[in-house]
């Protein structure tokens, strides 16, 4: 619960306050937020589980976000970059439609 | 890889892929499952299972700047970026600017161009007459004079499948051979002067395809509607232009690729005029009267006049 207020209050902070990413982090802002999208699908579905945990789901939001950010950082410095990116997004990508699974089950039944 | 030890015959067939099989038949964090058993634990042994204090404090600083950052990251990228907007506009400026300086200096050419031909014609009206009148035709028939007179305009429009914004077709436009075939029969035809969309057309002009443009000279034509005027006997040639092979070849374009065309007779046309052009070959003027440009089409310059600015 905490931490979906948190994480309200947070956009709606950029809403307001419009801060901009520095130029250096920008390569890695896509795959930030596909990492961000996978933890807020997991927290989704561990509420709908019952398993829900404020500590837990930050912590996993949080180390996907600096995970993801650091291989694609790892990639550019070794050269492999584009494909370490296609590695990531095809990983949490299946992990996202899993869960997105896992939730429509439990929303409709189906 | 070293596989878990399993004994035979339970060996699952998908071994070889427990990455994958990982990924897709656990997609939750295990974290869950036992921080929820953790509360079930502390639970069954009375101890209070809720944070609070520093430990809720923390998570919410923590959950304040995850939801700032992912949204702000999103902001940006769904922004249209700014410095890419910024070059565009630069670069959309340097378009127009030289553009209009390309304009200054072609009518500067053409202006300078009329003065050079002013003082040849005030130079040779009185020392040779003759020359003079043969450099008028030849001014009309290669094309450097600007010509007014009667004549034909026949226009070329794409097909309206070339022009659909989903899924334009290439094959419905017009070509570079199909407005050769019309300025050829024009030539056929008995006209004195050619231009395509205000682009006169000289001896060594060329009319061609680059990419999807047609270029009339390097100058490459707006389309999607092609007008290529013709002057000469404008009867006369839409007898002839009707008896060559254009309009059943643009019959064709419009029956198979819906490439619309007309023909109309007009009373009064003026052609641009493309200036002085280079001069490739002299001789003496009393060498030989004879000198006419050879590549120049058949004419006869009965119904032009050359027009004077």
């Amino acid at each position: 619960m905490i931490a979906a207020i948190g994480l309200v209050i947070g956009v709606i902070a950029g809403l307001v306050l419009q801060p901009t990413v520095p130029v250096a982090l920008q390569p890695y802002l896509p795959i930030a937020v596909v990492a961000a999208l996978d933890a807020l699908f997991g927290g989704l579905r561990a509420k709908l589980d019952g398993l829900f945990d404020d500590k837990v789901f930050l912590v996993s939001f949080l180390s996907n976000v600096v995970v993801a950010a650091f291989i694609v950082f790892l990639g550019d410095q070794l050269g492999v970059g584009a494909q370490l990116s296609t590695a990531v997004v095809v990983v949490l990508g299946i992990r996202i439609f899993s869960n997105a699974a896992a939730i429509r089950r439990h929303l409709f039944k189906a | 890889m070293t596989a878990p030890v399993h004994p035979p015959g339970r060996r699952r067939p998908d071994e070889s892929m427990t990455l994958l099989v990982e990924v897709m038949e656990k997609p939750l964090d295990p974290g869950y499952a036992e921080a929820a058993e953790r509360r079930a634990a502390a639970e069954r042994a009375g101890l209070p299972s809720r944070r609070r204090g520093p430990g809720v404090a923390v998570l919410l600083v923590v959950a304040i700047l995850l939801g700032l950052l992912t949204f702000s990251a999103a902001r940006q990228l769904r922004a249209p970026q700014a410095e890419v907007a910024a070059a565009r506009e630069v670069l959309e400026n340097q378009i127009v600017d030289r553009r209009a300086e390309v304009d200054a200096l072609q009518r500067q050419s053409v202006a300078l161009s009329d003065q050079v031909e002013d003082l040849q014609h005030t130079a040779l009206a009185s020392e040779d007459p003759a020359l003079l009148q043969t450099l008028r035709l030849d001014g009309v028939v290669s094309g450097s004079a600007a010509v007014t007179g009667p004549g034909l305009v026949v226009t070329l429009s794409d097909g309206d499948a070339a022009q659909s914004e989903t899924d334009p077709d290439p094959s419905a436009r017009v070509r570079d051979a199909d407005v050769q075939t019309v300025v050829n029969a024009l030539w056929a035809a008995g006209a004195e002067a050619i231009s395509v969309d205000d682009q006169r057309l000289t001896s060594l002009s060329a009319i061609r395809n680059a990419g999807d443009a047609i270029l009339v000279d390097l100058v490459p034509l707006p389309g999607p509607t092609y007008t290529v005027r013709a002057i000469g006997d404008s009867d006369e040639m839409q007898t002839a232009y009707a008896r060559s092979g254009a309009p059943a070849y643009l019959q064709l374009l419009g029956s198979r690729y819906g490439i619309e065309s007309s023909v109309t007779p007009q009373s009064d046309l003026s052609l641009p005029g493309v200036g002085n052009q280079t001069l490739r070959y002299a001789e003496p003027s009393g060498a030989g009267e004879s000198s006419q440009p050879s590549a120049s089409p058949e004419t006869s310059s009965s119904d032009t006049e050359e027009e004077r600015p």
